[in-house]
């Protein structure tokens, strides 16, 4: 059985054990990627397992504003050395009460920092971070910019330009 | 007096905004004297919301907009997005536009490497190497102009659904040029290497593999840590049943190397130089140096060479 063979048949296995302990179908993408979608109650369970299983590099976490449907949506990068596969978690939250645990516990301040950018950006809650300080921004007192309904144009010129400077009329036609 | 000294030890001092090499950023530093007790990173000076500026733009715009996102590879940040976009799509890519886009983000790769040598140098103190590494880096950003406009952001050449034309007449022909280039370049890179670059480096930055694990770091930072970890070759097996630990295969770790410092770092990014992929620099790195050309070099490098003499190569 030749190195690659062998290695496939590991991560068949691996996908098999994440697919029963979660009740999910997966399969590998075209792109060499796998993509789990858990509820919010699951999330916990599901990233401590992936890191259990040799997900031992949290490459990104991320959060989709989804305004409509009132959710944000997490989405963690995982990749395994051993596996040489990336794992893609995402799970949705309720947008009004963003509070999810902190992944610090299982991939330490590269977890932190990311979380520490999407509280800033997004206002999301996690819970067990020491650490969510302002990352990017200076003095803002508004709302977490990075979500759809905050309208940056209309911040910008309501800060920046005078409706009745001639020069800067432009901005508000 | 003394008192009066008390009173203005330890207190909070912003160092920034600075342009360490690449990059703007500032440190909140807490001293006390002249000690540095304290330090935290202000990373907001380059933080531009590209995600919130895409958001009022067509992905054809936004490929435009992706060049921005870093100096250094603006046309790997191109693929990036396009990709994204041709996923979310489901758009098949031409066979032709697939290669133009390997080609030309490989070729960004390697120029980013330059760059990095250049700015090593500089941190070192030596500044020749960061002149002929931006001079040879133009070499490479020719070759963008020609192919893609523009030489170093390419202006969405990378696009939602494969590149924005076709590679002008006459491309392949300057690209085996530019690979002669590099493979110079490297040589030239290699007879700098001397003590004191050595001793610039070595021990310093120490990074044991379990703190670059912890801090995520990647590519040739985690490789000269001691992990054989290539992002370009994912898809391909590199794990062998007999080397293969929790992580996948070590590293081979470099004769004489005594830890995993500034030095290890400098070597794993060399060696990442080498592996572009560059067919000609591989058949002339097997070829025996002529004597006449190998005088030249020496005789050049005892003129740059950091600390003022022939360097031991």
């Amino acid at each position: 059985m030749t190195a690659a063979m062998e290695n496939e048949g590991r991560r068949t296995e691996l996908l098999e054990r994440i697919g029963s302990r979660f009740d999910l179908d997966l399969r590998v993408a075209d792109d060499g990627t796998v993509w789990v979608s858990v509820g919010e109650q699951k999330l916990g369970d599901c990233l401590a397992f992936a890191k259990r299983e040799g997900f031992d590099h949290c490459s990104a976490i991320s959060v989709t504003d989804w305004p409509e449907e009132e959710a944000f949506e997490l989405t963690y990068h995982l990749w395994s050395y051993g596996h040489k596969l990336l794992l893609t978690v995402t799970s949705r939250i309720d947008r009004g009460e963003a509070t999810v645990d902190s992944a610090i516990p299982l991939w330490g301040p590269s977890a932190g920092i990311h979380e520490r950018e999407l509280h800033e950006l997004f206002g999301v809650e996690f819970s067990g971070n020491p650490d969510l300080a302002p990352l990017f921004l200076e003095n803002w007192d508004g709302p977490p910019p990075f979500r759809k309904d905050f309208d940056w144009r209309a911040y910008v010129r309501e800060t920046f330009y005078e409706e009745g400077d001639p020069r800067e009329r432009s901005y508000w036609d | 007096m003394a008192e009066g000294r008390r009173a203005v030890d330890g207190y909070d001092l912003y160092f920034g905004p600075v342009h360490p090499g690449s990059g703007n950023f500032g440190v909140k530093l807490t001293v006390d004297g002249e000690w540095v007790v304290a330090a935290r990173a202000d990373p907001g000076y380059l933080h531009r919301g590209f995600e919130k500026l895409m958001e009022y733009r067509t992905p054809m715009q936004n490929a435009v907009l992706s060049d921005r996102l870093c100096i250094l590879e603006s046309l790997n940040w191109n693929l990036v997005h396009a990709e994204a976009v041709d996923r979310l799509c489901g758009t098949e890519i031409p066979e032709r536009a697939r290669y133009i886009r390997v080609i030309l983000a490989e070729l960004s790769r390697i120029q980013s490497h330059i760059i990095w040598y250049g700015v090593l140098s500089k941190a070192l103190g030596f500044d020749t190497g960061f002149m002929v590494a931006f001079g040879y880096r133009d070499y490479v950003l020719d070759l963008f102009e020609f192919v893609t406009g523009g030489r170093v952001y390419p202006a969405g050449y990378i696009c939602p659904g494969g590149v924005r034309r076709d590679v002008p007449e006459g491309t392949k022909k300057r690209i085996e040029e530019l690979l002669v280039k590099m493979e110079t370049m490297l040589r030239e890179f290699e007879a700098y290497d001397s003590k004191t670059i050595a001793a610039r480096c070595r021990g310093i930055g120490v990074l044991e593999l379990d703190d670059a694990l912890r801090l995520g770091a990647t590519g040739p930072v985690l490789r000269a840590s001691g992990l054989a970890s290539d992002a370009t070759r994912r898809t391909r097996s590199t794990t062998t049943s007999t080397s293969r630990s929790r992580f996948g295969r070590r590293a081979t770790r470099s004769p004489g190397r005594s830890s995993d410092d500034g030095r290890s770092r400098s070597r794993s990014r060399s060696s990442g130089r080498r592996s572009i992929g560059c067919r000609r620099s591989r058949s002339l790195r097997s070829s025996r140096r002529p004597r006449g050309r190998s005088r030249r070099a020496r005789s050049t490098c005892a003129t740059r060479s950091p600390e003022g003499r022939r360097p031991s190569t």
